[in-house]
């Protein structure tokens, strides 16, 4: 387990929500990222930090489509759903990765360095699951 | 179906918690738990210049009324219907068969955000209802009004 994910699994701090749109503008940190979303599972986007030249509401549709599609052509094979997809493209590749309430979507530049992508991106997708199990002794 | 409940002032706090706890996650205006008759049960944070009274029986009238709908497309109701508006924007979902939850919302999140952490304050709000109910049928309490 890395020290984030650490953190994130002690987190108890006063918004969950706050909390994963960190995580997600995190992954614009990383050299040659243009932009990250946080979709549900039906296209809604949940965090979506783009730049405006990128149309969201389109991208998180066709993003949760692909995801969705992943998934489900995996179960007929009878192999376990993908956990991250990468989709190249002249202005840059896609990641879509599997996240506990939908999907994490990362735009890069061409000259990305794919494998730090893909590593910081499963990375995301373990903060958002921890920090979506809420904390133990709250109410209800 | 669920019935009406009487609220105690434990299970009160329990709810009160889950509400303030929905609406710092999802980054809400304000939260209510409603009866389905409009009854506002309880509530966390105030949208400014917002009469909540009225905000809370049309929002229940606006969902009840959405049901005959859902059903000619063969559901029993719309688990959630969203109003949005331009500055302002409402989500508003089923708990039981007896209240809903409004989420006010604004430009500081986003219906996504508010959709799936009201889901989970949704799941948390009836098992408390519920226990709510089982405790005063044992008890032999009366419920009035589905509310506090």
């Amino acid at each position: 387990m890395t020290p984030r994910l650490k953190l994130a699994m002690e987190h108890d701090g006063p918004s969950r929500g706050r909390y994963v749109r960190d995580v997600v503008q995190q992954l614009l940190k990383l050299r040659a990222v243009r932009g990250a979303l946080l979709v549900a599972s039906d296209g809604i986007v949940i965090v979506a930090e783009v730049p405006d030249t990128v149309a969201v509401e389109p991208l998180a549709a066709m993003a949760a489509r692909l995801g969705r599609e992943l998934e489900a052509s995996a179960a007929r094979m009878g192999r376990a759903s993908f956990s991250t997809a990468m989709f190249s493209a002249p202005d840059g590749p896609m990641f879509l990765a599997a996240a506990p309430i939908g999907y994490v979507v990362v735009l890069a530049e061409p000259r990305a360095n794919l494998e730090a992508i893909r590593s910081a991106t499963d990375e995301a997708v373990g903060l958002i699951q921890a920090a979506w199990a809420p904390p133990e002794g709250n109410a209800g | 179906m669920a019935s009406s409940v009487t609220i105690g002032d434990a299970d009160l706090a329990t709810i009160q918690g889950l509400l303030e706890r929905l609406m710092a996650d999802a980054a809400c205006a304000a939260v209510l738990l409603i009866a389905r008759d409009g009854e506002s049960l309880a509530a966390a944070g105030a949208a400014p210049a917002m009469d909540m009274v009225s905000v809370a029986g049309l929002a229940a009238g606006g969902f009840s009324s959405t049901a005959p709908l859902a059903q000619l497309l063969g559901e029993r109701e719309f688990a959630a219907v969203i109003h949005e508006g331009v500055a302002r924007s409402l989500h508003v979902s089923a708990v039981d068969d007896a209240t809903i939850l409004m989420a006010v919302f604004d430009e500081r999140t986003t219906v996504g955000m508010v959709r799936a952490f009201a889901r989970e304050a949704s799941t948390r709000l009836a098992a408390v209802l519920d226990e709510a109910r089982t405790r005063g049928r044992s008890t032999g309490r009366r419920s009035h009004g589905g509310g506090a």
